[in-house]
């Protein structure tokens, strides 16, 4: 088993911390889903994953050796009805919004201090355009691939998540905005290894390097110098 | 009949599955057609037909699955899809890789059945405990339609 801390600029943390290497980017312990925190962390480690973005949870933790960021997650129609439900929200490390229409989006990506943008796959196709990757690229919001949909659903619904996250990928690659991958689990049967978010990724059009960089956009999200950043 | 001579037949290969949860009832003909299923619904019926995949083996809460040699990394993909049999909440995490099922075995650590610890209640709900080997421990809730269950710890019983 992969001992930690695994590098040395991880030495260089407080104990109990390490740097986030391959994190999934969304999940939802107990009591959104059916899994504590303890038991998600095990699944977790045994996965080959050290940290996750939890949904839910009060503030970020660290369970055996699996670091746990608090994440939340904002619906909204409106950059104004997003503003209010970011205030109402409780604290979180991690702000992710969902995906609305191109102007919508183009406008959250200006407008809104997020960190993911998340549900790409229910949108229009021309929702995610070359500006609003320019905007996610400049604004440092990290995409995110959510992999349930590729599990869970099938016939038109998965191709047409397939379709948008193969375009999310090429977006990326030309733009270099930052992707997360997720599993969106509520569930233990809900979680994947790595090994298989890689070969998932591959079918949604995302090569290996993608996947390692998109595994490690959760510890980018939490860098400092991002933390730093004035916007709007 | 003269046996095949084994320069013409053809390069298996087997995977060995950890199932998640352990306990999961599911026989080795439901878990081949969730497979099946999962496979054609992936990559359709052609790429299904040339993985030739089979289940030998669902005991104990790991399932041994045969494939053509060459295609595993399409066969873990799928199994990586497999999100139910029969209606019972399933995963599946290949763990090892074979060219035989004897050197496969080789690889598989027997692992002891989940033990019966009683009944608590949490809220309105009647749950059966079964520990799992270590610490974990699983609420398992058997209804008419379907069966719920929550995954937790020991330390998070007592937190209950």
């Amino acid at each position: 088993m992969r001992q930690f801390p695994a590098d040395t600029n991880d030495l260089f943390l407080p104990q109990g911390c390490f740097m986030m290497k391959t994190a999934d980017a969304c999940i939802y312990p107990y009591p959104v889903g059916n899994t504590t925190l303890r038991r998600l962390a095990d699944e977790l480690e045994r996965r080959g994953f050290n940290g996750a973005v939890a949904v839910g949870i009060p503030a970020g933790c660290t369970v055996g050796n699996v670091r746990f960021l608090s994440g939340a997650e904002i619906t909204a129609n409106s950059v104004k009805s997003c503003r209010d439900a970011l205030r109402n929200a409780p604290k979180a490390d991690i702000v992710m919004v969902h995906a609305g229409d191109a102007a919508l989006n183009r406008t959250i990506l200006g407008n809104v201090s997020l960190h993911i943008l998340r549900g790409i796959y229910h949108t229009d196709k021309r929702a995610f355009d070359h500006v609003s990757a320019r905007m996610a690229a400049d604004r440092g919001v990290a995409v995110d691939i959510d992999l349930s949909r590729i599990i869970r659903e099938s016939g038109p619904r998965r191709q047409r998540a397939l379709e948008r996250y193969r375009e999310i990928g090429r977006l990326s690659q030309k733009y270099e905005f930052m992707l997360t991958i997720s599993s969106g689990g509520h569930s233990l049967t809900d979680l994947r290894s790595t090994r298989a978010f890689s070969l998932l990724g591959k079918v949604a059009g995302l090569d290996e390097e993608q996947v390692c960089e998109a595994l490690a956009t959760p510890a980018a999200l939490m860098s400092p110098a991002r933390a730093a950043e004035v916007i709007g | 009949m003269r046996p095949l001579p084994p320069t013409q037949r053809p390069n298996w290969r087997y995977i060995a599955a950890e199932m998640v949860p352990q306990w999961c009832p599911a026989s080795a003909r439901d878990m081949h057609y969730a497979i099946l299923g999962c496979e054609a619904s992936l990559f359709g019926d052609s790429t299904a037909a040339a993985m030739r995949t089979s289940v030998i083996s669902c005991d104990r809460g790991v399932v041994i699955i045969r494939c053509i040699r060459g295609t595993e990394p399409d066969v873990e993909t799928v199994l990586a899809t497999v999100t139910n049999v029969e209606g019972a909440p399933v995963a599946l995490h290949p763990f090892a890789t074979s060219g035989t099922i004897h050197g496969l075995k080789k690889k598989i650590t027997p692992r002891p059945l989940p033990s019966d610890e009683g009944n608590c209640e949490i809220g309105n709900n009647t749950y059966r405990i079964l520990g799992i080997s270590g610490q974990k421990v699983d609420l398992v809730q058997q209804g008419i339609k379907q069966t719920t269950a929550l995954y937790l710890n020991t330390d998070d019983l007592e937190d209950f």
